[in-house]
């Protein structure tokens, strides 16, 4: 009996080991595959044909598309969990709920999709250009992550008590008042983390904004140029890639999976810190 | 203030029901048998999406044939046989940070390490086994779950009754949170089947019937994204990506179901 | 104390939480310039009375209020909610301090109707003097609310309904969470506030009744059983159910 739960926790702690240093691997496998690389990526031009592998294009493209991103999905986000702590009676919450989780469970691919056929279109009638942009990618990208800030943000408004509420309206405040005045002050803290989550989310997507960004790898001068972020770059090129070349992308890797880390932590730090009050 | 809101509600799920009535309205046509189980011809935009159907299953089931048995004995390990402390809390930690971690990034460690360092090329095993390594942090956080949801009685008495710990956890900790698990698992082959760019690079692009899981062979999502790239094949692009969307949504309200099922008992 | 017309009024007030009938038939004069005492046992519907006469039931889903509630002889429900509740103020049991500065929190009932500027600050620096608060806090307006002490925190939340001016005050038994020196303190404030408004005040406890009321109502499965000026009906109930309560709490034994 004892032998068998001692060979039993062996596994088990092996398996969990195996789990743990998942993350290192995949860190591992960039920085070994992209190493030699890395002072490369430091320039304004990413011409992998002519050997240049200036990552500075790449990176605005992948900062300028989540920002984009965020700008959209943040408001709206934080409107959603507004409504379904406010406003939603508990049926229609859950329902909403629901609808949001199910959003959030379509594939990347079927968005980039949808929004070729629907968004890009409109963008070139409206403003002109290829109508793959920017824009188009923000536009995506603040549906996709939007499911994601309504979730976190509605946690952060429900977890501000009612008795503070109840405070409010005693002292004569409309709905609308002890919404804006009183609940989302208490919840800011929160409502940084869905923030920071948006950010961090946007900037690690891929399919979606690959499809619909027009990948030209130059500084987008406005929002309806074609861009190219990290992302892109490298589920695009990758297939071809040789070399050095092979050698930038992986360092691309490396640089996105940096940021990747430092925007989850802050949104970690953003939400514990509102845990505390 | 509530005039505004609701108007917000309203738009997110005029969105949301829109691109699949968008998709609905233009693929449900094309969207027959006979294209679910008929070969592709042209360079895949013509005729059918069986290989993709099957790679895509052949996908899922490898993935979480790896990711189960790791993700729930990891979970296991936390919840049964680990002493609370820094250990399991930086376990954790780095479980919740491989969650977070960019799909194309799994990509490209699944194409430094199976496809080329160890030389498999780009199969459906490689994927396989990339995209486990992207299920893992679901899985465990699920089977966690699941298993602390367990009373500890239950625990405690087959203890009392001379029970090892292993054996309570097989015969009496597991089959309870078997649900619980099976919704994890069901939410992983949900993102499994959807998931793109972690595969596109270790899948390989081939349109052939994959007889095994060494075979190469594009999944149905980066049969959609290759369609999309080459300029929509009219309806049959739609049916793909609604028949993706099926999918998903299928295993996700599946998900849902054993959760309320669970919670209802 | 008591004037020609009583400030707050109710007639025939029932409340219903779905199918239970929490209050049954009240009717009640509140007068204005005097401290009225509701006691009874716990779940006789005292709060739930309270909370009618500044419609905070409005918020609940689910509670049906039936009968009259007048306010200077006109009904509350033809007023805005949010005049109503200007003008009848609300401390609540356990201290709610909003999550920011004091002066923010003082300032926030003023700064919902416009009030700004110079004006604002002149509302919260007497609010917080007449709950003899300004002393202890007029180095630290900009700290965070939270940080003060369970009895500051009481006081700045009766500045807080003060600084709107209130014509009637209802508190749902304000000291029970606190110690017996802040909760002395209160009771003075009670003692000063009554002179310009009406007071209606939950309270468990009878000795404090005795301190502070003018009036004392007593309550009972939700009806009202008795009221009048509060020795009498602290010492001579004329309602047997009265006497059993009182009975049992140590007031009665004083």
């Amino acid at each position: 009996m004892d032998v068998r739960d001692r060979v039993a926790r062996a596994v088990l702690a092996c398996m969990a080991a195996i789990t743990a240093s998942g993350i290192f691997l995949i860190a591992l496998a960039v920085v070994l595959g992209g190493w030699p690389a890395l002072p490369d990526l430091i320039g304004t031009v990413w011409r992998p044909e002519e050997g240049r592998f200036g990552a500075l294009p790449l990176l605005a493209g992948s900062l300028l598309v989540s920002l984009g991103a965020s700008a959209g999905a943040v408001p709206l986000g934080i409107g959603m969990g507004l409504f379904l702590v406010e406003v939603a009676p508990p049926l229609l919450a859950d329902l909403m709920r629901r609808l949001l989780r199910a959003m959030a469970a379509v594939p990347s691919v079927v968005f980039g999709f949808v929004a070729l056929d629907l968004v890009v279109p409109w963008i070139r009638a409206r403003f002109g250009g290829l109508g793959l942009s920017l824009m188009a990618a923000s536009i995506v990208l603040t549906a996709m992550v939007l499911p994601t800030v309504a979730a976190v943000a509605e946690d952060a408004l429900r977890a501000v008590s009612p008795a503070l509420r109840e405070g409010a309206y005693a002292l004569g405040a409309s709905q609308g008042q002890v919404a804006w005045r009183l609940v989302l002050p208490a919840a800011r803290r929160g409502l940084a983390a869905a923030a920071v989550l948006a950010l961090g989310r946007a900037l690690g997507e891929t399919t979606a904004v690959l499809m619909v960004m027009g990948n030209a790898a130059a500084f987008p001068r406005s929002p309806v140029d074609p861009a190219r972020t990290l992302t892109s770059a490298v589920a695009l090129e990758m297939a071809y890639a040789a070399g050095r070349h092979r050698q930038a992308l992986f360092a691309c890797g490396a640089l996105l999976l940096v940021l990747n880390l430092v925007t989850m932590h802050l949104a970690r730090r953003a939400a514990e810190g509102g845990a505390e009050r | 203030m509530r005039a505004l809101l609701t108007a917000l509600a309203l738009l997110v799920t005029g969105m949301m029901i829109g691109l699949v009535g968008f998709l609905t309205v233009r693929g449900a046509g094309s969207l027959t048998p006979g294209f679910l189980f008929s070969m592709p011809s042209g360079s895949g935009g013509e005729g059918g999406i069986l290989p993709a159907a099957l790679s895509t299953l052949w996908l899922a089931a490898g993935a979480l044939s790896l990711a189960l048995p790791l993700g729930v004995g990891t979970a296991v390990y936390l919840v049964e046989y680990a002493r609370p402390g820094p250990l399991v809390c930086a376990i954790r930690t780095l479980t919740e940070t491989l969650a977070g971690v960019p799909s194309i990034l799994f990509g490209l460690f699944g194409f430094a390490l199976f496809v080329v360092r160890l030389g498999w090329g780009p199969t459906l095993l490689t994927a396989s086994a990339t995209l486990a390594l992207m299920l893992l942090p679901t899985v465990v956080r699920t089977s966690e779950e699941a298993l602390a949801a367990v009373p500890q009685d239950l625990r405690e008495g087959a203890a009392a009754l001379g029970s090892s710990r292993w054996d309570a956890v097989r015969r009496v900790v597991l089959p309870q949170a078997a649900p619980g698990i099976a919704t994890g698992a069901l939410l992983a082959l949900g993102r499994a089947v959807g998931e793109t760019a972690a595969v596109l690079l270790t899948s390989g692009v081939g349109l052939t019937l994959p007889r095994t899981i060494m075979d190469s062979s594009r999944p149905l999502a980066v049969h959609l994204f290759l369609l999309a790239g080459e300029g929509s094949a009219g309806g049959r692009a739609h049916a793909t990506a609604l028949a993706l969307v099926i999918g998903t949504l299928l295993f996700n309200v599946l998900a849902d179901l054993a959760l309320w099922r669970r919670r209802a008992s | 104390m008591s004037s020609y017309r009583p400030k707050m009024e109710t007639r025939g007030l029932r409340v219903f939480y779905g199918e239970r009938e929490a209050l049954r038939g009240v009717s009640l004069a509140v007068p204005d310039r005097s401290v009225t005492a509701l006691i009874g046992p716990s779940g006789c519907g005292k709060s739930t009375f309270l909370r009618s006469l500044n419609r905070m039931h409005d918020l609940s889903h689910g509670v049906r209020v039936e009968g009259r509630v007048l306010l200077d002889g006109r009904p509350i429900e033809r007023l805005d909610p949010q005049v109503l509740r200007c003008r009848v103020g609300m401390l609540f049991q356990r201290p709610n301090p909003f999550p920011m500065s004091i002066y923010r929190n003082v300032a926030f009932g003023p700064a919902l109707f416009g009030v700004r500027g110079a004006e604002l600050e002149r509302i919260v620096v007497t609010a917080l003097q007449r709950v003899a608060l300004w002393e202890e806090v007029k180095g630290r307006l900009h700290q965070d609310a939270t940080g003060l002490s369970g009895g500051q925190q009481q006081r700045l939340c009766l500045a807080r309904a003060l600084a709107m001016e209130p014509e009637v005050l209802l508190m749902d038994e304000p000291c029970s969470a606190l110690d017996p020196a802040a909760t002395e303190a209160i009771e003075t404030l009670i003692g000063e506030l009554r002179r310009t408004m009406a007071i209606v005040i939950v309270t468990h406890s009878m000795d404090q009744a005795r301190r502070v009321a003018d009036r004392v109502a007593f309550f009972q499965g939700g009806r009202l059983v008795e009221d009048g000026p509060a020795d009498q009906v602290l010492t001579r109930p004329q309602r047997e159910e009265t006497r059993r309560f009182l009975a049992h709490s140590p007031a009665w034994l004083a």
